[in-house]
């Protein structure tokens, strides 16, 4: 949607704003075949069959190796550390779905 | 006013409902919805203030983050407040950023502890400032307000997220807001502010790291002595019932005590003095040892208090000035409160500050 | 976002799915938490009310965005 279309509704920021310099974001992976993914499910109605459907599609077209399926104990707050953990020391890549 | 830019960075969000959440999401609220700074609410709430935005007031600890009038205005539209509370806002941080306020302390602390505002002077009837009944709870527009803005700075400018940086074990429910105005109209003794040497017809801010209200009802006592004992009962359980010497604590005297004490021509200073004299506990109770590590060693003893002796009786309050009050509630009901502050002798200690616009 | 952001911090390349209502809010919160680069890849709004078979047509229609999101990095 374009934006102009869109209303604006402006809002500060309440805090000191002395964040660090933009992070940068992961370096890609050359392809997914005989990879690890992580799919973290955020607990929302219809999430899961939405990732199972992902599932279906990375392991015939894409060739991963695995598919790890973990679930946030409530989508209202960041995962618990050691779930992020547990992710990211097993899995080359991750999928989070699905927000609404 | 001139024209000012706001500095603050700005987030394009398409609605206040997505705003609300957004604060949320951010961790910038008190877990309660806040009302979303526009630049135009802000804007708004700077003119209650002739200062100039960019001012630096204080750093916050314990991320010192710097607390600018704009800044401070953004987080008092976020708690509700009117731009005409904006001076007493900025006057209670100038009063919690004061090196003897060791806000660092109370920020980071495993106590309960959290600065209570105490409004004094003409500006609790220009603003509206509860001084009466239901003093501590909810109902007035300025008194929720105004405490809970300077919670917000405490949270989003010190970077003092509950269950991060706060440690506080138990917390209480005045970390959302805690805010009260002095009854002067009922008290029968000089304001609290004039005690401390403003002028009357100065407004100020007192601010103190208190625990919850201690409540002491009280309906029987007839005589000053009588009801300044059942006080001084409660008093000695500051902390604990066995930390004596201690430091400030804040007794909040109802109008009815208040009248019963001074029907009998006791001034502030005679009820400091007996409330000194008379909450004490033998040396024997209080000492190190088997029974009780954590008690008070012999070389950390006040220089007259004769260590040597088992039975010497031991001040809970290192001096009479270390007990504060104000009288502040409605004239009916027989209640007073008390309420313990934060560490003893130099941990945290009450700062007030003239309200400037 | 912040289970993302942390994810790329880490090195792992992350995509997230969220429905086109969470665009704007997740374009703030990147910027709040210091990644204006991490975009979220969009969905049709409501899924809640669709029929397993629609929900896994969703799917299908994001996952070559989703694939590029992790071995081209290409914006969404």
């Amino acid at each position: 949607m374009a934006e102009g279309l869109r209303e604006r509704y402006d809002v500060l920021d309440p805090t000191d704003e002395a964040s660090p310099l933009e992070k940068k974001l992961a370096g890609a992976v050359p392809d997914l075949q005989g990879k690890v993914v992580g799919f973290l499910d955020i607990s929302k109605p219809k999430g899961d069959i939405f990732l199972k459907r992902l599932e279906e599609l990375l392991t015939q077209r894409y060739r991963v190796a695995e598919v790890i399926h973990r679930r946030k104990p409530t989508y209202t707050r960041p995962a618990p550390e050691a779930l992020r953990e547990e992710l990211a020391s097993r899995c080359d890549v991750i999928i989070e779905a699905l927000a609404d | 006013m001139s024209a000012h830019v706001l500095q603050s960075k700005r987030y394009p969000l398409a609605d206040p409902e997505e705003a609300v959440e957004f604060y949320f999401q951010q961790g910038w609220t008190d877990g309660l919805p806040i009302v979303p700074p526009t630049p135009a609410r802000v804007e708004r709430m700077l003119t209650g203030t002739q200062r100039d935005p960019a001012e630096l007031i204080g750093l916050i600890p314990p991320n010192h983050g710097k607390a600018t009038v704009e800044k401070i205005a953004i987080n008092a539209v976020m708690a509700g407040c009117l731009p005409a509370y904006l001076p007493v806002v900025i006057t209670a941080v100038q009063a919690i950023t004061e090196p003897q306020f060791n806000l660092h302390g109370v920020q980071c602390t495993t106590g309960p502890h959290s600065p209570l505002c105490i409004i004094n002077g003409p500006m609790r009837q220009t603003l509206e400032i509860n001084a009466g009944h239901n003093v501590f709870g909810p109902g007035w527009r300025a008194n929720g307000t105004i405490g809970r803005a300077v919670k917000l700075i405490m949270l989003n400018l010190g970077g003092a997220k509950p269950g991060e940086i706060d440690k506080s074990t138990l917390g209480h429910p005045g970390k959302y807001t805690f805010c009260i105005g002095e009854n002067e109209e009922e008290s029968p003794w000089e304001p609290f502010h004039v005690e401390q040497g403003f002028a009357p017809e100065v407004s100020t801010v007192a601010v103190f790291a208190g625990e919850a209200p201690l409540s002491i009802s009280d309906t029987t006592s007839r005589s000053a002595r009588d009801l300044v004992t059942t006080m001084g009962a409660s008093l000695a359980t500051a902390w604990n019932t066995r930390m004596y010497l201690r430091g400030q604590s804040l007794l909040v005297i109802g109008p009815e005590h208040a009248q019963t004490i001074a029907h009998e021509g006791w001034s502030k200073a005679d009820i400091k003095r007996f409330l000194y004299e008379n909450v004490r506990k033998p040396l024997r109770e209080l000492l190190q040892g088997p029974e009780w590590e954590l008690g008070l060693s012999r070389q950390t003893l006040p220089a007259w208090l004769d260590s040597g002796n088992e039975h010497a009786l031991v001040p809970k309050f290192s001096d009479p000035e270390e007990l504060l009050f104000i009288v502040a509630g409605g004239t009916a009901g027989t209640h007073s409160a008390c309420l313990s502050g934060w560490g003893s002798g130099f941990t945290s200690r009450m700062v007030i500050k003239p309200i400037e616009a | 976002m912040h289970d993302g952001i942390a994810f790329e911090e880490r090195h792992i390349p992350t995509a997230v799915l969220a429905t086109e209502v969470f665009l704007n809010a997740a374009r703030a919160q990147a910027q709040a938490l210091g990644m204006p680069g991490f975009t979220v890849i969009s969905v049709p709004h409501p899924v809640q009310n669709l029929t397993p078979e629609e929900v896994r047509q969703r799917a299908d229609s994001v996952i070559d965005e989703v694939v590029h999101k992790l071995v081209d990095r290409a914006p969404s």
